[in-house]
């Protein structure tokens, strides 16, 4: 088997133009998704995190979020949002200016993708921001600054600093969970492998060719991201020891 | 709710195949995974090198692209695999890389001293891992590796799309036939995950509380 292997398959048109399509669906999808679960993962944990007594029932809610999008299935949640959300007329609706750009595919993954990440990025940050010491806060509150004030000058900072180790592996994590969006139909890497394969049948070729793209923008967004590690702890916590890297426990 | 009640049966003998199809790739996981490990914190350059690429090339390649892999070029390389057993061998081998680093950070915290008076006493390297390091780092890394497995059980949903009859396939089937309550079917698949995979974490958390020495 091993003789007749036609790499021409991955490395010519029509392979490579279906294979760069897909790198470039593939790779929207994981900055977007990446953003997007930054942001809402930051207002879950502060959320979390707060201790005003009003705020009990809130609190309650997001450890339900929490606890919910990390259990179930990304699968599941990708098929939940794409033939559950958007067979709505009111989704589609609201989705329509941007299907210009965007297949309600993509969109459904991508919001399935954010929430289903945002849960994870949501707990590290929640354990980074309890791991900054009190009296920092306790510092910046006598000096004079409100609670949310404090939080997002001093505290929030140092917790992205302690958390980054986690966050930037959820990030990775992102990244080879986009290849769940092929079971609901986006037209991403894994995806435009399949249709080479069912087209020529060259399955050793077109997955090995995949199966490479990710090694290599993986192994890329981790060196990156260990990068971004030093250059984080050492500006906000001057003097802070890098410690060895903390194989992730918990994805 | 009708096409919950009406297809209850079916879907729940998937909960039997997702059974089936986690405790084989968990078995399987846990010896590739501990022999991975042992050998990542092995002393030889040309015992860690080899672990070290194994673990870091699984560990940056998406689940799915491993699981097409094995099914559709372990089938080019003459091994005619049901989809089933593709699924378990992906799983299995997938898993061992993650349970691999868990293992050898667990090795790693076993104090020196148990090393050096266990080889004092005459043992050999690999008897030594045997009756004294790995007992001792395995109970310390018993919640992580409850962890993994709560992710193996998760990631039993992505078989499916090499066609095993497990539980999220048998769900999907159902909302294509029934196609007018997709909500309901689909929270009844969410709910069940979300149980099993809840429950699982308490008994780690529980077991983390209960090694916490």
């Amino acid at each position: 088997m091993f003789n007749d292997l036609s790499w021409t398959v991955v490395l010519d048109e029509p392979g490579r133009s279906f294979l760069l399509h897909g790198l470039w669906v593939t790779v929207q999808l994981a900055v977007l998704a990446i953003i997007g679960s930054t942001v809402l993962g930051t207002l879950v944990a502060l959320g979390r995190v707060s201790t005003m007594p009003a705020l009990a029932p809130l609190r309650w809610a997001l450890t339900a979020y929490v606890e919910f999008f990390r259990n179930v299935p990304l699968l599941v949640q990708l098929v939940f949002w794409s033939f559950g959300m958007f067979s709505l007329d009111l989704v589609r609706a609201m989705a329509a200016p941007l299907n210009a750009v965007y297949t309600n595919q993509f969109l459904a993954g991508l919001l399935g993708l954010t929430i289903y990440t945002s849960a994870y990025v949501a707990e590290a940050l929640r354990s980074g921001i309890q791991s900054v010491p009190r009296g920092q806060l306790e510092a910046a509150r006598a000096s004079g600054l409100g609670y949310w004030p404090a939080m997002r000058a001093v505290v929030l900072p140092q917790a992205f600093a302690l958390a980054f180790p986690a966050i930037g592996n959820q990030y990775v994590g992102a990244t080879k969970n986009t290849s769940v969006v092929m079971a609901i139909g986006v037209t991403d890497l894994v995806f435009q492998a399949q249709q080479i394969e069912s087209a020529t049948f060259a399955a050793f070729e077109a997955y090995t060719a995949v199966l490479v793209i990710f090694v290599v923008v993986c192994l890329a967004e981790s060196a990156l991201l260990a990068l971004a590690v030093r250059g984080l702890v050492t500006r906000v916590r001057p003097g802070a020891k890098i410690t060895a890297r903390v194989p992730a426990l918990e994805a | 709710m009708d096409a919950i009640i009406d297809n209850l049966p079916f879907m729940l003998a998937g909960l039997w195949e997702t059974a089936k199809l986690a405790a084989l790739a968990i078995a399987l996981s846990a010896v590739l995974g501990v022999l991975a490990g042992a050998t990542r914190s092995a002393r030889a350059r040309y015992l860690r090198w080899p672990a070290i690429a194994y673990i870091q090339l699984i560990r940056s390649t998406p689940l799915i692209v491993f699981i097409l892999y094995s099914y559709f070029v372990l089938a080019d390389l003459g091994l005619d695999l049901s989809p089933f057993w593709a699924g378990v061998i992906a799983l299995g081998v997938f898993t061992s890389a993650y349970l691999a680093q868990i293992v050898h950070a667990g090795i790693s915290s076993v104090p020196p001293g148990q090393w050096e008076a266990a080889r004092a006493s005459g043992l050999s390297h690999v008897s030594t891992l045997r009756h004294v390091v790995l007992p001792q780092a395995l109970r310390r890394m018993a919640p992580a590796l409850v962890s993994e497995f709560i992710k193996l059980i998760k990631d039993t949903s992505l078989v499916s799309i090499i066609g095993v009859f497990e539980f999220f396939h048998r769900v999907e089937v159902t909302n294509s036939r029934v196609l007018t309550e997709p909500f309901a079917v689909l929270g009844f698949a969410a709910a069940c995950y979300f149980i099993i995979n809840y429950g699982l974490s308490r008994v780690a958390r529980r077991l983390e509380l209960r090694l916490d020495v």
